[in-house]
Protein backbone atom coordinates (compact mmCIF):
# COMPACT_ATOMS: atom_id res chain seq x y z
CA UNK A 1 0.00 0.00 0.00
CA UNK A 2 2.88 2.09 0.74
CA UNK A 3 4.74 1.40 -2.41
CA UNK A 4 1.59 2.43 -4.39
CA UNK A 5 1.44 6.29 -2.94
CA UNK A 6 5.08 6.58 -3.41
CA UNK A 7 4.67 5.68 -7.09
CA UNK A 8 1.36 7.73 -7.69
CA UNK A 9 3.46 11.08 -5.44
CA UNK A 10 6.47 10.41 -7.97
CA UNK A 11 4.34 10.41 -10.77
CA UNK A 12 2.76 12.65 -10.22
CA UNK A 13 6.34 14.69 -9.01
CA UNK A 14 7.59 14.29 -12.38
CA UNK A 15 4.35 15.22 -14.36
CA UNK A 16 4.67 19.01 -12.63
CA UNK A 17 8.79 18.85 -13.25
CA UNK A 18 7.39 18.39 -17.09
CA UNK A 19 5.71 21.61 -16.95
CA UNK A 20 8.07 23.47 -14.29
CA UNK A 21 11.37 22.90 -16.28
CA UNK A 22 12.31 23.68 -19.57
CA UNK A 23 13.66 21.38 -21.58
CA UNK A 24 17.21 21.91 -23.35
CA UNK A 25 17.12 21.13 -27.15
CA UNK A 26 20.02 21.94 -28.67
CA UNK A 27 23.36 23.84 -27.93
CA UNK A 28 25.75 25.45 -31.35
CA UNK A 29 28.19 27.62 -30.84
CA UNK A 30 30.71 29.90 -33.29
CA UNK A 31 34.34 31.24 -32.62
CA UNK A 32 35.50 34.42 -32.12
CA UNK A 33 38.52 36.10 -32.58
CA UNK A 34 40.87 39.05 -33.27
CA UNK A 35 44.16 40.64 -32.91
CA UNK A 36 45.19 43.40 -30.82
CA UNK A 37 48.58 44.55 -33.14
CA UNK A 38 51.27 45.73 -31.70
CA UNK A 39 51.85 49.92 -31.56
CA UNK A 40 54.31 52.45 -31.00
CA UNK A 41 54.41 55.74 -31.03
CA UNK A 42 55.61 58.55 -29.91
CA UNK A 43 55.03 62.55 -29.81
CA UNK A 44 57.03 65.50 -27.87
CA UNK A 45 54.28 68.11 -26.87
CA UNK A 46 55.38 71.24 -25.75
CA UNK A 47 54.45 74.98 -25.14
CA UNK A 48 55.17 77.41 -27.91
CA UNK A 49 58.14 77.07 -30.42
CA UNK A 50 59.95 73.99 -28.62
CA UNK A 51 63.22 75.98 -28.46
CA UNK A 52 65.49 74.97 -25.41
CA UNK A 53 67.81 78.04 -25.16
CA UNK A 54 71.18 78.14 -23.56
CA UNK A 55 73.86 81.37 -23.24
CA UNK A 56 77.26 80.70 -22.08
CA UNK A 57 77.98 83.99 -19.67
CA UNK A 58 81.50 85.61 -19.59
CA UNK A 59 82.67 85.09 -15.52
CA UNK A 60 81.79 87.47 -13.24
CA UNK A 61 84.82 87.43 -12.10
CA UNK A 62 88.34 87.91 -13.56
CA UNK A 63 89.64 83.64 -13.07
CA UNK A 64 85.82 82.02 -11.91
CA UNK A 65 84.37 79.57 -14.21
CA UNK A 66 82.07 81.18 -16.94
CA UNK A 67 78.34 80.25 -16.25
CA UNK A 68 75.71 78.31 -18.77
CA UNK A 69 72.23 79.73 -18.36
CA UNK A 70 69.48 78.85 -19.84
CA UNK A 71 67.61 81.77 -20.91
CA UNK A 72 64.41 79.67 -23.15
CA UNK A 73 62.94 77.05 -21.15
CA UNK A 74 59.67 75.67 -22.23
CA UNK A 75 57.74 72.68 -20.70
CA UNK A 76 59.00 69.48 -23.43
CA UNK A 77 56.81 66.12 -22.31
CA UNK A 78 56.78 63.08 -24.17
CA UNK A 79 53.62 61.20 -24.54
CA UNK A 80 53.58 57.67 -25.97
CA UNK A 81 51.40 54.86 -26.80
CA UNK A 82 52.51 51.20 -27.15
CA UNK A 83 51.63 47.46 -27.38
CA UNK A 84 53.96 44.54 -27.36
CA UNK A 85 53.60 41.38 -28.13
CA UNK A 86 52.89 38.54 -25.34
CA UNK A 87 56.66 37.72 -25.49
CA UNK A 88 58.18 40.58 -26.46
CA UNK A 89 60.75 42.63 -24.24
CA UNK A 90 60.21 46.40 -23.02
CA UNK A 91 60.92 49.03 -24.88
CA UNK A 92 62.59 52.51 -24.50
CA UNK A 93 63.01 55.45 -25.63
CA UNK A 94 66.29 57.00 -27.03
CA UNK A 95 67.59 60.43 -27.49
CA UNK A 96 70.67 61.80 -30.13
CA UNK A 97 71.66 65.04 -31.47
CA UNK A 98 70.92 65.36 -35.03
CA UNK A 99 71.58 68.18 -37.65
CA UNK A 100 74.77 69.57 -35.96
CA UNK A 101 77.43 68.62 -33.59
CA UNK A 102 77.40 70.16 -30.00
CA UNK A 103 80.31 72.95 -29.71
CA UNK A 104 83.40 70.80 -28.66
CA UNK A 105 84.12 71.34 -24.71
CA UNK A 106 80.50 71.14 -23.78
CA UNK A 107 78.33 68.47 -22.92
CA UNK A 108 74.26 68.16 -23.23
CA UNK A 109 72.44 66.19 -20.60
CA UNK A 110 69.03 65.54 -20.79
CA UNK A 111 66.91 64.07 -17.55
CA UNK A 112 63.35 62.63 -18.03
CA UNK A 113 61.39 63.06 -14.90
CA UNK A 114 59.12 59.63 -13.33
CA UNK A 115 55.97 59.24 -15.46
CA UNK A 116 52.73 61.53 -14.53
CA UNK A 117 49.21 61.82 -16.24
CA UNK A 118 45.50 59.90 -17.29
CA UNK A 119 47.21 57.51 -19.12
CA UNK A 120 47.78 53.47 -17.93
CA UNK A 121 49.61 49.91 -18.09
CA UNK A 122 53.03 49.53 -17.90
CA UNK A 123 54.79 53.06 -18.42
CA UNK A 124 58.37 53.55 -18.50
CA UNK A 125 61.07 55.18 -15.87
CA UNK A 126 63.72 57.60 -16.20
CA UNK A 127 67.15 56.38 -16.89
CA UNK A 128 68.34 59.46 -15.12
CA UNK A 129 70.45 62.22 -16.24
CA UNK A 130 72.24 60.77 -19.35
CA UNK A 131 75.08 62.27 -21.72
CA UNK A 132 73.63 62.78 -25.25
CA UNK A 133 75.60 62.67 -28.39
CA UNK A 134 75.22 61.79 -31.84
CA UNK A 135 74.67 58.08 -30.72
CA UNK A 136 71.14 57.11 -29.42
CA UNK A 137 71.11 57.07 -25.86
CA UNK A 138 68.44 55.76 -23.54
CA UNK A 139 66.55 58.53 -21.34
CA UNK A 140 63.59 55.93 -20.56
CA UNK A 141 63.35 52.23 -19.87
CA UNK A 142 61.05 49.78 -18.80
CA UNK A 143 58.08 50.72 -21.59
CA UNK A 144 55.42 47.75 -21.77
CA UNK A 145 51.33 48.41 -23.46
CA UNK A 146 50.59 51.40 -22.16
CA UNK A 147 49.86 54.83 -23.06
CA UNK A 148 50.46 58.10 -21.09
CA UNK A 149 47.74 60.41 -22.09
CA UNK A 150 48.40 63.22 -24.70
CA UNK A 151 49.03 66.90 -24.23
CA UNK A 152 51.49 68.79 -21.71
CA UNK A 153 51.03 67.11 -18.38
CA UNK A 154 50.73 63.16 -19.85
CA UNK A 155 54.29 61.60 -19.61
CA UNK A 156 57.63 62.48 -19.00
CA UNK A 157 58.63 65.76 -18.66
CA UNK A 158 62.25 66.38 -20.42
CA UNK A 159 65.07 68.37 -18.35
CA UNK A 160 67.79 70.16 -19.98
CA UNK A 161 71.28 70.93 -18.64
CA UNK A 162 74.68 71.60 -19.97
CA UNK A 163 77.96 71.44 -18.43
CA UNK A 164 81.35 72.69 -19.41
CA UNK A 165 83.75 69.63 -19.94
CA UNK A 166 86.78 71.80 -21.68
CA UNK A 167 86.67 75.33 -21.00
CA UNK A 168 90.11 75.58 -22.99
CA UNK A 169 88.59 74.51 -25.88
CA UNK A 170 85.17 76.44 -26.44
CA UNK A 171 85.57 79.08 -28.60
CA UNK A 172 83.39 82.81 -28.53
CA UNK A 173 80.55 84.02 -30.74
CA UNK A 174 79.78 80.81 -31.72
CA UNK A 175 75.88 79.97 -32.27
CA UNK A 176 74.74 76.24 -32.85
CA UNK A 177 71.01 74.65 -33.60
CA UNK A 178 70.77 71.45 -32.93
CA UNK A 179 68.01 68.75 -32.98
CA UNK A 180 67.16 66.13 -30.71
CA UNK A 181 65.53 62.69 -31.97
CA UNK A 182 63.53 61.06 -29.46
CA UNK A 183 62.97 57.19 -31.21
CA UNK A 184 60.65 54.78 -29.22
CA UNK A 185 62.93 50.99 -29.79
CA UNK A 186 62.77 47.67 -28.79
CA UNK A 187 65.14 46.89 -26.86
CA UNK B 1 -0.26 -2.98 -9.70
CA UNK B 2 2.69 -1.62 -9.07
CA UNK B 3 3.86 -2.38 -12.76
CA UNK B 4 0.89 -0.31 -14.05
CA UNK B 5 2.32 2.85 -12.53
CA UNK B 6 5.70 2.43 -13.52
CA UNK B 7 4.51 1.84 -17.13
CA UNK B 8 3.43 5.48 -16.37
CA UNK B 9 6.23 7.04 -15.34
CA UNK B 10 8.34 5.49 -18.12
CA UNK B 11 5.47 7.27 -20.74
CA UNK B 12 5.82 10.25 -19.05
CA UNK B 13 10.05 10.29 -19.23
CA UNK B 14 9.53 9.13 -23.17
CA UNK B 15 7.66 12.47 -23.55
CA UNK B 16 10.30 14.31 -21.73
CA UNK B 17 12.80 12.73 -24.14
CA UNK B 18 10.63 13.21 -26.88
CA UNK B 19 10.35 16.65 -26.66
CA UNK B 20 13.80 17.61 -26.03
CA UNK B 21 14.84 16.63 -29.37
CA UNK B 22 12.75 18.36 -30.95
CA UNK B 23 14.67 21.88 -32.12
CA UNK B 24 18.08 22.44 -33.55
CA UNK B 25 19.96 25.43 -33.70
CA UNK B 26 21.64 26.18 -36.80
CA UNK B 27 24.59 28.82 -37.00
CA UNK B 28 26.08 29.98 -40.61
CA UNK B 29 29.17 32.51 -41.20
CA UNK B 30 31.56 33.88 -39.01
CA UNK B 31 32.46 36.53 -36.77
CA UNK B 32 35.22 38.56 -38.50
CA UNK B 33 36.33 42.27 -37.13
CA UNK B 34 37.88 44.60 -38.79
CA UNK B 35 41.22 45.37 -37.02
CA UNK B 36 41.64 48.66 -38.82
CA UNK B 37 38.63 49.89 -36.55
CA UNK B 38 41.96 49.65 -33.97
CA UNK B 39 43.07 53.38 -34.40
CA UNK B 40 45.75 55.69 -31.94
CA UNK B 41 44.36 58.76 -32.77
CA UNK B 42 47.48 60.31 -31.12
CA UNK B 43 50.76 59.34 -29.61
CA UNK B 44 49.43 59.09 -25.82
CA UNK B 45 46.27 57.68 -26.38
CA UNK B 46 44.70 54.54 -26.27
CA UNK B 47 43.08 52.81 -28.73
CA UNK B 48 39.57 53.05 -30.01
CA UNK B 49 37.62 51.12 -27.64
CA UNK B 50 34.51 49.64 -29.38
CA UNK B 51 34.65 47.64 -33.46
CA UNK B 52 32.34 45.84 -34.52
CA UNK B 53 32.16 43.04 -36.54
CA UNK B 54 31.66 43.76 -40.32
CA UNK B 55 30.31 39.93 -40.64
CA UNK B 56 28.12 37.97 -38.19
CA UNK B 57 26.45 34.86 -38.09
CA UNK B 58 23.08 33.95 -39.24
CA UNK B 59 21.12 31.44 -36.43
CA UNK B 60 18.49 29.32 -37.68
CA UNK B 61 15.55 27.09 -35.79
CA UNK B 62 15.11 23.99 -37.37
CA UNK B 63 13.67 20.41 -36.57
CA UNK B 64 13.20 16.94 -38.29
CA UNK B 65 9.36 17.37 -37.10
CA UNK B 66 7.99 20.17 -38.73
CA UNK B 67 4.43 19.18 -38.02
CA UNK B 68 4.91 19.00 -34.03
CA UNK B 69 7.26 21.94 -34.03
CA UNK B 70 5.73 24.70 -36.17
CA UNK B 71 4.27 26.08 -33.10
CA UNK B 72 6.28 25.40 -30.65
CA UNK B 73 7.38 28.42 -28.13
CA UNK B 74 11.37 28.56 -27.13
CA UNK B 75 13.90 30.85 -25.84
CA UNK B 76 17.56 31.37 -26.77
CA UNK B 77 20.26 31.75 -24.25
CA UNK B 78 24.15 32.81 -25.29
CA UNK B 79 27.36 33.03 -22.99
CA UNK B 80 31.00 32.59 -23.95
CA UNK B 81 33.24 29.75 -23.52
CA UNK B 82 36.86 31.71 -23.09
CA UNK B 83 40.63 30.27 -25.47
CA UNK B 84 42.11 33.01 -24.52
CA UNK B 85 40.72 36.52 -23.23
CA UNK B 86 41.35 39.29 -21.26
CA UNK B 87 38.52 39.98 -18.26
CA UNK B 88 38.60 43.74 -19.48
CA UNK B 89 37.16 43.14 -22.88
CA UNK B 90 33.24 43.10 -23.30
CA UNK B 91 31.72 41.11 -26.00
CA UNK B 92 27.99 41.91 -27.48
CA UNK B 93 25.77 40.94 -29.19
CA UNK B 94 22.50 41.57 -30.71
CA UNK B 95 20.17 40.70 -33.55
CA UNK B 96 19.60 42.36 -36.47
CA UNK B 97 16.62 41.08 -37.87
CA UNK B 98 13.87 38.61 -37.90
CA UNK B 99 14.55 36.07 -40.14
CA UNK B 100 12.76 34.16 -42.57
CA UNK B 101 9.29 31.50 -41.82
CA UNK B 102 10.44 28.84 -43.19
CA UNK B 103 7.19 27.62 -44.83
CA UNK B 104 6.91 31.33 -46.33
CA UNK B 105 3.80 32.12 -44.38
CA UNK B 106 3.91 35.85 -43.22
CA UNK B 107 6.33 37.27 -41.05
CA UNK B 108 8.16 35.57 -37.64
CA UNK B 109 7.45 35.55 -34.39
CA UNK B 110 10.16 36.55 -32.66
CA UNK B 111 10.35 39.20 -29.74
CA UNK B 112 13.40 40.48 -28.23
CA UNK B 113 17.52 40.82 -28.54
CA UNK B 114 17.07 43.58 -30.85
CA UNK B 115 19.86 45.59 -28.51
CA UNK B 116 23.28 45.00 -27.86
CA UNK B 117 23.88 42.77 -24.87
CA UNK B 118 26.99 41.62 -23.19
CA UNK B 119 27.96 38.11 -23.39
CA UNK B 120 28.97 36.90 -19.70
CA UNK B 121 30.87 33.04 -19.16
CA UNK B 122 27.02 32.24 -18.09
CA UNK B 123 23.86 31.42 -19.79
CA UNK B 124 21.73 34.83 -20.38
CA UNK B 125 18.60 35.22 -21.93
CA UNK B 126 19.00 36.06 -25.69
CA UNK B 127 15.47 36.49 -27.29
CA UNK B 128 12.36 34.16 -27.60
CA UNK B 129 10.28 32.99 -30.60
CA UNK B 130 7.76 30.62 -32.11
CA UNK B 131 7.96 27.86 -35.10
CA UNK B 132 10.91 27.58 -37.24
CA UNK B 133 13.03 30.26 -38.31
CA UNK B 134 15.83 30.77 -40.72
CA UNK B 135 18.64 33.02 -40.99
CA UNK B 136 18.13 35.58 -37.98
CA UNK B 137 20.93 37.94 -38.26
CA UNK B 138 23.74 38.41 -35.52
CA UNK B 139 26.18 41.00 -35.32
CA UNK B 140 28.72 41.44 -32.60
CA UNK B 141 30.41 44.01 -30.80
CA UNK B 142 33.69 44.56 -28.86
CA UNK B 143 33.81 47.10 -26.41
CA UNK B 144 36.81 48.66 -23.63
CA UNK B 145 39.57 47.31 -25.67
CA UNK B 146 43.03 48.81 -24.60
CA UNK B 147 46.70 48.71 -25.16
CA UNK B 148 47.23 47.93 -22.24
CA UNK B 149 46.20 44.46 -22.82
CA UNK B 150 49.01 44.52 -25.43
CA UNK B 151 49.46 43.18 -28.66
CA UNK B 152 47.97 39.38 -28.76
CA UNK B 153 45.04 37.09 -30.29
CA UNK B 154 42.30 36.90 -28.74
CA UNK B 155 39.58 34.07 -29.10
CA UNK B 156 36.49 32.84 -27.31
CA UNK B 157 33.65 30.41 -28.34
CA UNK B 158 29.73 32.06 -27.68
CA UNK B 159 27.74 29.33 -27.15
CA UNK B 160 23.95 29.44 -28.21
CA UNK B 161 21.35 27.12 -26.41
CA UNK B 162 17.28 26.54 -27.04
CA UNK B 163 15.35 25.76 -24.66
CA UNK B 164 11.40 25.27 -24.48
CA UNK B 165 9.80 28.08 -23.06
Amino acid sequence: MKNKYFVIGATFLLMLLCEMVHAQYDEESVSVGFRIPEAALIDIEFAGNGFIEFELLPAAEPGSSPVMKQTVDQELWINYSSALGKFSQNRSIVAQVTGAELPTGLDLYIQANEYTGTGSGETGVSAGRVMIGSDPRPVITGIGSAYTGNGIGNGHRLNFEIDISEMDRITANESIDCTILYTLTDN
Amino acid sequence: MLRKYLILIVFCCSAVVTQAQGLQISLTGMVTFNETQLVISEAGEDIEGTITSNSGVQLSIESNNYWDMKNEKWRIYVHKSNVEWNDGIKLEVKREGNGENTDNKGGTNIHDGTSYAEISDTPNYFFRGMGLIANIPLAFQLKDLSLTMGANDFETDVVFTIYDD
